[in-house]
Formats: structure tokens, C-alpha cells, sequence
């Protein structure tokens, strides 16, 4: 209807387009103002969709944003818990040489253990000496009783002996009186040889009494019955094996943890850089709500001028030069305002 | 209780029985004497397969022979002990201080 009158090219019509104009202005009135009515209801739904789209977009983001935040929060918990279960299964043991790990503490008991069980060994053969020595020293004293009642039946020979010089003193009358006071002394010698030998065969029968209780008591500090012994030590030997088992097990369950943690981070990290593609959508959606809101402008301003034509407020071509300075001012304006909202200005940053 | 003895050229074996305790050591000592005292034996056996509990005094018995043994150049082996008594031994370590053959 109007090939001179493009929006690049703005000139002066000439007298016959003019014309041409005002015939065909209420054809121009009806079909500017049916098509910013139509321009106005389209861009109203898209603006709406649009929006829409912006606000579920964003929800969505958030939301997803905030699952990804519990799951780091998550996964550094669970790095925590592991290195806590690490030091958990070190046996921490105060003293001089500091904390000591289950394997250096299984050795000082096990050592513990067997240094007892050589101190009793020591102890039993220790003991066994101890019966030798009292042995020969029983063997000793009953040699020394031998020799005892060897020297009682010495002494009561004597005695005899002394009886019959006295008897033959007494046959010998003032011949014999010396002879018996030597007979009289030698019986007084055989009773105290006999006396010493009665005490002496007294204490070798305490000796023997002694040595007796002695092996008793031997007996009792050698005789330990093992099985209590043996009982505790493989108690010991089998807490150090659980001990040593769960620390092995441990450190496996403690690496899969803190493998699954390091899954998990790398997923979150995934998922972070999976969202700067929402940051493009964003903006492509903010793109297309500036343009609608151009499109909008550009109604209004054929509104206006199906307006101006209709009532006649100026002449034609005012109007007409007066909507294609706005128009061209709405496409400088959308131009501007797409390029400074240019794709490459976003950036996520969640975290 | 005595305990038979076999002697074979340089080779003494004593066989122990029952349940040795602190007082089976005179007959132990009866036993183990004459390999212990001739100069042909080099090596005393004691065969445990007969043996079917035994105390600390008789381990210490044991250890007191190893070391009357070792003055006289003679080595002290012990011999067949059943699983209870492997089990004792085991525990004790006795094998850092003597021979143990199964």
C-alpha cells in the first residue's frame, strides 16, 4: 500500500503518494489499528508465558540450587565423619611415647604375656633346682643320723664298759679304788656322748622337718595350673586378632567413604556446571521479554498514529514522518538493550 | 609312676605318661638320669604322645633337664605331643627353648 514509506528509508512523499493517502486512510486507520490490537493481545500471552517461564525457572533453580547445596554440605559432613572414624580407630593411649596405634599396643601386650609366662617358666625350673639342692641336703642328714645311731650304740658300749671296769674295781677293793674313779669318769663321758648324741639326732629330725616343708612350699609356687594362663592368652590373642580386624576394617570402610564422598563432590560439580546452561536459557528468555516489550512500544506507536489519522490532529504526513521517528527510535532502543544483555554476561556462581 | 626308657646307640628315648605335675619328678628324674649321666647318648627324646596334661612345675621340670642337658653337650627333644598338649606349648613358646617334633 505504502512502498515508499519503509522505516529505514524515511523521505518526504510526493504529492501523488499523498494522494494516494488520504484515500486509502481508512483502510490505513482500520488496518494500523487491527494490527497493534493484534500486536498488543500477542505480546501480552508471550509476556505472560514468558514470565512464567522466568518465575518457574528460577523456582526451579533455587530449589535445585538448594538440593545441591544439602548434598555438599552432606558430602563434607561425610568426609568429616571419615576422618574422625580414622582417629576413632586409633587407639589413643596417653604416656611418654605418645598416642599408640592398636598394632603398637597388641605388641606390648602380647610381649607383656610372654615375658609372664617365661617368668614362671624360670620360676619352675628355678624350683627344680631348689628340689636337687634340698635332696642331697636330706641325703646329707640322713647319712649324719647313720653316724648318730652308730655313735649312741658307741656310747652305750661304753656305758657297759664303764659298769664292768667298776665291778672289777669293786672285786679289786683298796687295789681298785683308783681304778674305779677312772671307770666312774668314763661312764659320766658315755652318758654325755650320748646325751649330745640324742640332742644332735633331734636337730637333724628338725632339718628333715624343714626340709620337708620346704619342698612343700617349692611345690606350691612351681605348680601353677596352666589353664588359666592359657585361657587368658588366647582371650588376649583373639581381642588383639578382633582388634586388628576392625582396624583393617575400618580403614576399608573409612577409603569407601571417603571414595563415595569424592563421587558425590564430583557430581555436585557436574550438576553446578550443568546449571550455567540455565543461566543461557535465563538469559534468552530475558532477550525474548525485551523484544516483546519493543514490539509493544511499536504497537502503541501505530496505535497512536491510527489515532491521529483517524481524528485528523495533524496532517498526514506529520503523522506519518512523526510514528516512523518513533518507530525508528523503538528499534534503536530494542538494539541497545539486546546487546547489553548479551549471552556472555552471565556467570553462575552458586557457591 | 615310672617311665619306660629305650635307648638306641646315641638316642635315648623316655616315654612320659599321664599327668605330669611337680610330683612326678622323681620318677622323671629316675628316668632321665642314666641317658643323662651315659656319655654315649647325644640326644634324650622325651615322647609326649602319652602325656595328657601337665602343669608350670612340669614344664619348669622339663626346662631343669634342658639345662643339665646342655652342661653335658646333650640336646633335649621333645616328641609327638597330642593337640591339648601342642596347644600348652605353644602358648609358653616353649618351642624358642626346645626342639619340638610332631
Amino acid at each position: 500500500v505504502l512502498p515508499s514509506l519503509k522505516p529505514q528509508t524515511p523521505s518526504l512523499p510526493q504529492t501523488d503518494v499523498l494522494n494516494q493517502l488520504d484515500a486509502a486512510k481508512p483502510l490505513l486507520v482500520a488496518l494500523l489499528q487491527e494490527e497493534a490490537s493484534a500486536l498488543l493481545e500477542l505480546a501480552e500471552q508471550q509476556e505472560a508465558q514468558l514470565q512464567q517461564a522466568l518465575t518457574l525457572l528460577a523456582e526451579g533453580v533455587n530449589s535445585f540450587a538448594d538440593v545441591l547445596k544439602g548434598l555438599d554440605q552432606m558430602s563434607r559432613s561425610q568426609h568429616d565423619l571419615a576422618l574422625e572414624l580414622q582417629a576413632a580407630v586409633q587407639l589413643q593411649q596417653d604416656g611418654q611415647d605418645g598416642p599408640q596405634s592398636i598394632e603398637a599396643f597388641t605388641g606390648t601386650v602380647l610381649h607383656t604375656l610372654d615375658t609372664f609366662v617365661e617368668a614362671m617358666l624360670e620360676i619352675g625350673q628355678a624350683s627344680f633346682q631348689m628340689v636337687d639342692e634340698t635332696e642331697n641336703i636330706r641325703h646329707r642328714t640322713e647319712a649324719m643320723g647313720n653316724a648318730l645311731v652308730e655313735l649312741a650304740e658307741v656310747a652305750a658300749r661304753t656305758q657297759l664298759l664303764a659298769l664292768n671296769a667298776s665291778i672289777e674295781a669293786a672285786h679289786a677293793r683298796q687295789f681298785g679304788a683308783g681304778f674305779a674313779i677312772v671307770a666312774s669318769e668314763v661312764q659320766k663321758l658315755a652318758d654325755r656322748s650320748g646325751t649330745l648324741s640324742d640332742h644332735i639326732a633331734g636337730l637333724v629330725h628338725d632339718i628333715q622337718a624343714a626340709l620337708a616343708r620346704t619342698t612343700t612350699q617349692v611345690e606350691a609356687i612351681a605348680s601353677k595350673d596352666l589353664n588359666q594362663i592359657i585361657k587368658s592368652k588366647q582371650s588376649a590373642d583373639g581381642m588383639i586378632r578382633a582388634l586388628a580386624d576392625s582396624e583393617a576394617k575400618a580403614q576399608v570402610l573409612v577409603g569407601r567413604l571417603e571414595g563415595i564422598g569424592r563421587q558425590v563432590s564430583e557430581q555436585v560439580g557436574a550438576a553446578i556446571r550443568a546449571l550455567q546452561f540455565e543461566d543461557l536459557v535465563r538469559q534468552l528468555l530475558q532477550g525474548a521479554v525485551l523484544r516483546n516489550s519493543a514490539l509493544v512500544s511499536r504497537a502503541e506507536v501505530l496505535t497512536r498514529l491510527a489515532t491521529g489519522l483517524q481524528t485528523g490532529t495533524a496532517d498526514a504526513q506529520t503523522l506519518l514522518s512523526a510514528g516512523c521517528q518513533e518507530l525508528k527510535g523503538c528499534r534503536l532502543e530494542t538494539r541497545q538493550s539486546v546487546q547489553a544483555d548479551s549471552l556472555d554476561a552471565g556467570e553462575v556462581d552458586l557457591f | 609312676m615310672t617311665f619306660p626308657t629305650t635307648i638306641r646307640e646315641s638316642l635315648a628315648v623316655v616315654f612320659l605318661q599321664g599327668r605330669l605335675s611337680f610330683r612326678s619328678y622323681p620318677d622323671f628324674k629316675a628316668a632321665t638320669q642314666g641317658p643323662l649321666e651315659d656319655p654315649a647318648i647325644r640326644e634324650i627324646h622325651l615322647d609326649l604322645a602319652g602325656v595328657d596334661h601337665l602343669d608350670s612345675s612340669a614344664l619348669g621340670m622339663i626346662l631343669h633337664l634342658k639345662q643339665k642337658a646342655d652342661l653335658q653337650g646333650k640336646e633335649i627333644v621333645l616328641t609327638r605331643p597330642s593337640p591339648a598338649i601342642s596347644t600348652v606349648l605353644g602358648v609358653v613358646n616353649f618351642g624358642k627353648f626346645l626342639r619340638i617334633e610332631a
